[in-house]
C-alpha cells in the first residue's frame, strides 16, 4: 500500500514538473509547481517527517509560490512565442535543453552508484522529539549559520526596498498594478 | 488499520462533515438575526418557524440560479478557484478535537478524526493554501474590481497570517507540542487566556482579518468593489466561496477555543459527554462576538488595515513571544 501511494505521488510530482516545463502559460506553470510541492509534501509525510511536510506547504507552496504568482499576474507575462525573439533560434534552445537534462540525469545516476544512499531514516521515534531535535540542532550547533542566513534575508529585503524606491518617493501602502 | 479502525474513521468523517455543513448553513441565519437585532429590526423569520428553513431556501435559490460563465475569463482557474477556497476550510476539521474519549459501542472513541503531532502547523498550512482561491478567483475573473479585491484580500491574509503564526508560537512555548489535544490537556490548570491575554486578543483580531470579516472586509466591500473577488461568480460557485467563508469562521473560532479557552475542558468535574457541549458553547460565544463586531464597527481603509497588521499587531506578537519565553524560562 505504501508502494501504491508512492507511485501515485511520484507520478503526480513528475506530471507537475513536466507541466512547469512544458506549459506555455506562465501562470499554469506556476500552479503546476504548486502541485509538485504538494506531492513532495505528502512524500515527506510518508517518510515520517510531518514537520518538514507542513513547513514545505507553509513556506514553499504558501509563501514563495504566492510571491511568484503575484509577479506573474502583475507583470502580465505573455505567452512565450518561440522563434520570435532575435538571438538563439528555437531549435538550438531545445537541443541545448535536452543535452543539459541528459547531463543532469547522467550525473545523478553516476553519483547514486558511487555514493550508496543509506536509506536510513531520521529519528524513528515520536515526531515531537524530532521537532525538538530540529530545534536544538538548529539553535545550538548551527546557530551561527542560522544568524548569517537571517542577515542575508534582511539584506535582500533592504535591497529590494532600495531598488523599488526611487527619487525619494515614499511607498504607499496600497496594493495594485504599479506603473513602473 | 483494522476494519474497526476504518469504520470508526469513516463514520467520524461523515459525522463531522455533516455537522459542519449544517452549522455553516445555520450560521448564515444566525448572523442575519443577530445583525438584525443590533440594527433594531427583525431579520428573516418568515420561512418556517423563526426562519429556521431560511438556509434551505437560500441553498435552493443558489442551486437554481443561472450559473453565468463570463466569456473572457480564464476558464480553468475560474472554475477551480472556489475549490481552493472551500477545501482548506473544511479540511481543517480533520485535526480539530471536539472532546476527550467517549465510550461508545464498547470501545473508547477519541473525539477527533486524527491527532497528529503537527496539527497547528497543518492548520496554518491550510490557511496559506486558502489564499490561492481568493486571488486566483479575482484574477481569473478578468474584471478590474475582482482583481483589486483579490489582490487586496491576499495581501491582507498574508500579512495577518504572520501575527497568527507568532501567537501560535507563544502558545506552543506554553504547551511544548504542536498537537491540539496536548494543547487542551495543558490547560487543565488554567485556560491559556489567563496566561496569554495579549495573545488571545492578537489571535482574535488576526483571525477576524484572516477570514475577511468586518472590520477587515475591504476586499469584499460592497460599496467600493461591487463584490470584490467574487463579483463574477453566481449560483453554486458563489455558494462555494460563501460556504468557505463561514466554514473559515467556524474553524477560526474552534481554534481560538482550543488554544485559549480550554477547548472541551469544563471548570468542574463532569462526565465526558459534557465536553463537546461546552466546546460548542465557547465557540458560540466567540461567533456571537464576531457577528457583534460585524454589526457594529465600520471597516478599515486598506492602508490603515496594512499598517495595523504590520506596525501594531506584528510587533505586539513578537513582544508576546519574548515575554512568554522570559516568564517560562524564569519560572523553570
Amino acid at each position: 500500500m505504501a508502494l501504491a501511494g508512492f507511485l501515485i505521488l511520484a507520478v503526480a510530482a513528475v506530471a507537475g514538473a513536466l507541466g512547469v516545463v512544458l506549459q506555455r502559460n506562465a501562470l499554469y506553470a506556476a500552479l503546476s509547481l504548486v502541485g509538485v510541492f504538494a506531492a513532495t509534501a505528502v512524500l515527506y509525510l510518508m517518510l515520517s517527517a510531518p514537520f518538514l511536510a507542513m513547513i514545505q506547504i507553509i513556506v514553499y507552496a504558501g509563501a514563495i509560490m504566492v510571491l511568484f504568482i503575484f509577479v506573474i499576474m502583475l507583470l502580465s507575462v505573455r505567452y512565450e512565442e518561440s522563434g520570435e525573439g532575435a538571438g538563439i533560434p528555437a531549435g538550438v534552445k531545445r537541443n541545448l535543453a535536452v543535452v543539459l537534462a541528459a547531463l543532469m540525469v547522467g550525473l545523478f545516476a553516476v553519483l547514486s552508484w558511487t555514493f550508496v544512499l543509506t536509506g536510513r531514516r531520521g529519528a524513528a521515534d515520536t515526531d515531537t522529539t524530532s521537532i525538538e531535535q530540529l530545534g536544538l540542532t538548529l539553535y545550538r550547533k548551527y546557530a551561527f549559520p542560522f544568524e548569517v542566513a537571517s542577515i542575508l534575508l534582511l539584506v535582500a529585503i533592504i535591497g529590494a526596498v532600495a531598488i523599488t524606491r526611487r527619487h525619494g518617493r515614499g511607498m504607499e501602502g496600497s496594493v495594485g498594478v504599479e506603473e513602473s | 488499520m483494522t476494519l474497526d479502525w476504518w469504520i470508526e474513521v469513516v463514520v467520524k468523517i461523515v459525522v463531522v462533515f455533516l455537522v459542519v455543513l449544517t452549522a455553516v448553513a445555520y450560521m448564515t441565519l444566525i448572523e442575519r438575526r443577530v445583525i438584525a437585532l443590533i440594527q433594531s429590526r427583525i431579520g428573516p423569520n418568515r420561512v418556517g418557524p423563526q426562519g429556521l428553513f431560511q438556509p434551505a431556501a437560500d441553498a435552493l435559490k443558489l442551486m437554481t440560479k443561472e450559473t453565468v460563465l463570463p466569456a473572457a475569463v480564464s476558464k480553468h482557474l475560474f472554475l477551480f478557484a472556489p475549490v481552493f477556497s472551500l477545501v482548506p476550510a473544511l479540511a481543517a476539521f480533520a485535526v480539530i478535537p471536539f472532546g476527550d474519549s467517549l465510550n461508545l459501542f464498547g470501545r473508547q472513541v477519541p473525539l477527533h478524526i486524527t491527532d497528529v503531532n503537527v496539527a497547528l502547523l497543518y492548520i496554518l498550512a491550510l490557511s496559506s493554501i486558502g489564499v490561492y482561491g481568493i486571488f486566483l478567483g479575482g484574477w481569473a475573473s478578468n474584471n478590474k474590481y475582482a482583481l483589486m479585491g483579490g489582490l487586496r484580500s491576499s495581501a491582507q491574509m498574508i500579512s495577518y497570517e504572520l501575527t497568527l503564526g507568532l501567537v501560535v508560537v507563544s502558545v506552543v512555548i506554553l504547551t511544548g507540542s504542536f498537537s491540539l489535544v496536548d494543547t487542551v490537556t495543558a490547560q487543565q490548570h488554567g485556560w491559556f487566556i489567563l496566561y496569554q491575554p495579549l495573545g488571545f486578543l492578537l489571535f482574535l483580531v488576526g483571525s477576524m482579518a484572516e477570514i475577511n470579516r468586518i472590520p477587515f472586509d475591504l476586499p469584499e466591500a460592497e460599496t467600493e468593489l461591487v463584490a470584490g473577488f467574487h463579483t463574477e461568480y453566481s449560483g453554486m460557485r458563489f455558494a462555494m466561496f460563501f460556504l468557505g467563508e463561514y466554514a473559515n469562521l467556524i474553524t477560526v473560532t474552534a481554534l481560538t477555543t482550543l488554544l485559549f479557552l480550554g477547548g472541551w475542558l469544563v471548570p468542574w468535574p463532569s462526565p465526558a459527554w459534557m465536553g463537546p457541549i461546552w466546546f460548542a458553547g465557547k465557540m458560540f460565544v466567540l461567533i456571537f462576538f464576531m457577528m457583534w463586531t460585524r454589526g457594529t464597527l465600520p471597516r478599515f481603509r486598506f492602508d490603515q488595515l496594512m499598517q495595523f497588521g504590520w506596525k501594531i499587531l506584528l510587533p505586539l506578537a513578537l513582544v508576546n513571544i519574548i515575554l512568554t519565553g522570559l516568564v517560562v524560562t524564569l519560572r523553570s
